[in-house]
């Protein structure tokens, strides 16, 4: 071949490689009203944190008015390897906005009515029982009966369906949560943290027929729920979970390093996850299961090239960048460079609106929090977990990672580190969204 | 029509549009736990594919048998399968459920006084090893004692007192668990229908299916039961109305045929499968 011709192609492959790649591009702080000054305290809080060796390390991006004013690595990905901004995490939680976007698709298609009972399309879960303990003395220590009304996929979204799951367990201690946390270890339901060796659908077809903790409606309690969905997904569509993120969500918002599975030329990105005892003992996790009363974290698990078990509470693999483009989409009401993914009214309706009735979403937040369909939503300023403002939404990920919107301040915060147990991150969360917030500079 | 009967009407129709206001019918039934019909004859089944899951339209084969020998005897009931044992128990101890469907369910001798067995289905069992634990096999001839000091895989409900008796320790867990175990080494052996092995190995296992050897001789028999339960006020009746129909099948030849259909042909029932009769 000719060398000039050579030299074109090589000219043009470079040029896609740089120019076709979204830009991770920042802008100088101060032409989104953010104040440079005051988003170097972030640097602080966060090489404070490392050096303390709370954390190994961490990538925090701070967007404004649709535009990345701070986006800065820090520490160690792992052992041998420094963070980077494309640095790879488990999201884990932070799957299931992903997860109800896909619902809410597959709803704007008029494909599903968020009131059907999730029986019309998944059958097991017909004529679902509830257990409720008996008086001390009686025959049997419970008795299930049927409940007033079957789960709906408003309920799936909104963790009001009465499933549970199995982790909480290990911090509320009652005897119905107890009782049906041992059906289900019985029957082989996992949260999900470790992968089993299933399909979602084997694994929700049986955990539909086990008992539920408290009747639909009549309770919020963080669930399973997300995973049910990402079978209803499958059900759905006729797709496999994966297939349909990938071509409805990572491949519209150009997510391109968000995964079920990690492929095989990106598993030198994947960050490792560390114990931390947030006093200084910081170790890298090897790939033995973590296990703590029933919370089983298989962290080893995301470095599988492919697999079976599509869990739609999980699975994902993303990076700070991405989850930016989706959180951006959110906050543009559904649409993101041009490109359309859900209606203003549908965003309008997963954020903006209280879904939980006088619960109030307290697992990771506390009173004052509301649930949309996806996320947990700020209500008032009176109580001790403040991001903000009323109407933030946000939601987390067990191995520290977390993302905020704030539509009031058109701003995103997100933190991705990979580090547990997950309890002992909120105080740097919760000041990390105070800096991002006093930044604000208009 | 006169005024007064004009009134009537009216009136009459005013109140039916009060009782039976016509916004709730205009926007179709919404769920109510009136909408739910359930049957006073409930009968509950074990999850154990092929022969009883809710991945087959029919339910299974056990599933099936069960429904041709109710419709036969015109008996109206209703069959949930259910993930786990002790809910199995549950329902027919503590709800005088009608029936249960299943195998390795134990019940105390004071619990089966109440309780009529039928047998279903009898199926032939082998045990089985992963290859690269065991490459040479287990010196299984037919007696246990051979196997002493192995680790076997039982279902949680099944009998293990033989196994104990020859020195073998024993470990429980469902089919798919089993498999898992044998595969992670954690036990040497675990026994069951070659069809239920197949099942997983093909859903879960299709990689490693190589290496899930099966062993012969066979390692005896497992049958599948219906279980009706005399608490359930038409129990023993309908107990006795259904062995009638259970006969009426296999007199008939639709037993045969059903069996047939789901193990694929006369030679594999006879493969599979031992005689009921």
């Amino acid at each position: 071949m000719d060398k000039r011709l050579w030299l074109f192609l090589m000219l043009f492959l470079t040029h896609s490689a740089v120019f076709g790649k979204e830009t991770s591009t920042t802008v100088k702080p101060e032409s989104v009203g953010l104040s440079s000054q005051r988003l170097q305290r972030i640097d602080q809080l966060i090489d404070q944190h490392i050096e303390e060796k709370k954390i190994a390390g961490a990538v925090v991006l701070v967007a404004r008015k649709g535009k990345i004013a701070y986006f800065r690595e820090a520490g160690l990905a792992d052992t041998d390897k420094p963070m980077q901004k494309d640095t790879i995490f488990r999201v884990v939680s932070m799957t299931k906005p992903l997860t109800s976007v896909a619902i809410m698709l597959l709803y704007e298609q008029g494909k599903l009515l968020l009131s059907d009972p999730v029986s019309k399309y998944i059958p097991e879960f017909k004529d679902p029982k509830v257990l409720e303990l008996q008086a001390q003395g009686s025959a049997s220590e419970y008795k299930l009966v049927p409940a007033k009304r079957e789960i709906t996929i408003r309920d799936l979204l909104s963790h009001t369906s009465g499933l549970l799951y199995l982790f909480p367990n290990n911090y509320f201690h009652e005897r119905e949560r107890q009782l049906v946390v041992d059906f289900y270890k019985d029957a082989g339901i996992t949260d999900g943290f470790c992968r089993p060796n299933e399909t979602i659908g084997d694994m929700v077809k049986r955990l539909a027929r086990l008992p539920l903790y408290k009747h639909p409606g009549e309770v919020w309690d963080y669930s399973l729920s997300s995973d049910v969905l990402g079978y209803l997904v499958e059900v759905v569509s006729g797709m496999p979970f994966d297939q349909f993120m990938q071509q409805r969500i990572f491949d519209p918002l150009k997510m391109r390093d968000s995964h079920f599975y990690i492929p095989k030329e990106k598993l030198g990105r994947l960050a490792a996850v560390w114990k931390s005892d947030w006093h200084g003992s910081l170790v890298r996790v090897g790939d033995e299961p973590m296990i703590d009363g029933d919370l089983a974290l298989c962290p080893s698990d995301a470095e599988a090239l492919s697999g079976k078990y599509l869990t739609g509470g999980g699975n994902v693999l993303s990076t700070v960048y991405d989850y930016y483009r989706f959180a951006q989409m959110l906050l543009n009401k559904g649409e993101l460079d041009g490109t359309r993914l859900l209606s203003r009214k549908t965003v309008e309706l997963m954020t903006a609106t209280n879904h939980i009735g006088n619960f109030d979403a307290t697992f990771l937040h506390d009173h004052g929090w509301k649930f949309g369909l996806g996320f947990a939503i700020q209500q008032d300023r009176s109580h001790d977990v403040d991001a903000g403002d009323p109407g933030v939404f946000e939601w987390a990920g067990i191995y520290s990672t977390r993302f905020s919107v704030d539509p009031k301040e058109d701003k995103i915060t997100i933190f991705m580190s990979q580090t547990s147990p997950f309890n002992l991150h909120f105080n740097l969360w919760d000041k990390l969204l105070v800096l991002s917030g006093s930044a604000i500079n208009d | 029509m006169n005024i007064k009967k004009a009134l009537t009407r009216l009136t009459v129709m005013l109140l039916v549009m009060v009782i039976y206001p016509v916004t709730a019918l205009a926007t179709g039934p919404r769920i109510k736990q009136d909408l739910f019909t359930p049957n006073a004859n409930s009968i509950y089944a074990l999850d154990f594919p092929p022969f009883i899951t809710t991945e087959l339209n029919d339910g299974g084969m056990a599933v099936e048998l069960v429904n041709t020998a109710l419709q036969i005897e015109k008996i109206s009931a209703s069959i949930n399968i259910l993930p786990l044992p002790r809910m199995m128990k549950y329902y027919v101890l503590q709800e005088k459920a009608l029936a249960l469907i299943g195998n390795h369910l134990s019940f105390t001798a004071d619990q089966q006084k109440e309780l009529i067995f039928i047998p279903l289905l009898r199926l032939k069992e082998h045990y089985y090893v992963y290859q690269p634990k065991h490459p040479e096999g287990l010196p299984w001839q037919g007696d246990l004692k051979a196997l002493a000091k192995l680790v076997y895989g039982a279902n949680p409900e099944e009998d293990v007192a033989a196994y104990q008796q020859a020195g073998i320790q024993v470990e429980t867990g469902n089919t798919l668990t089993l498999m898992e175990k044998l595969k992670a080494e954690k036990i040497d052996f675990m026994g069951n229908s070659e069809l239920a092995v197949n099942w997983f190995l093909d859903r879960n296992f299709s990689t490693d299916k190589a290496k899930f050897s099966k062993l012969e001789p066979g390692a005896g028999e497992e049958t599948i039961f219906i279980i009706f339960n005399k608490n359930h006020p038409q129990g023993e009746a309908l107990a006795k109305q259904f062995k009638q129909g259970l006969d009426a099948i296999i007199a008939n030849g639709q037993y045969k045929a059903l069996l047939e259909k789901h193990f694929g042909g006369s030679e594999a029932v006879n493969r599979y499968s031992l005689p009921l009769q």
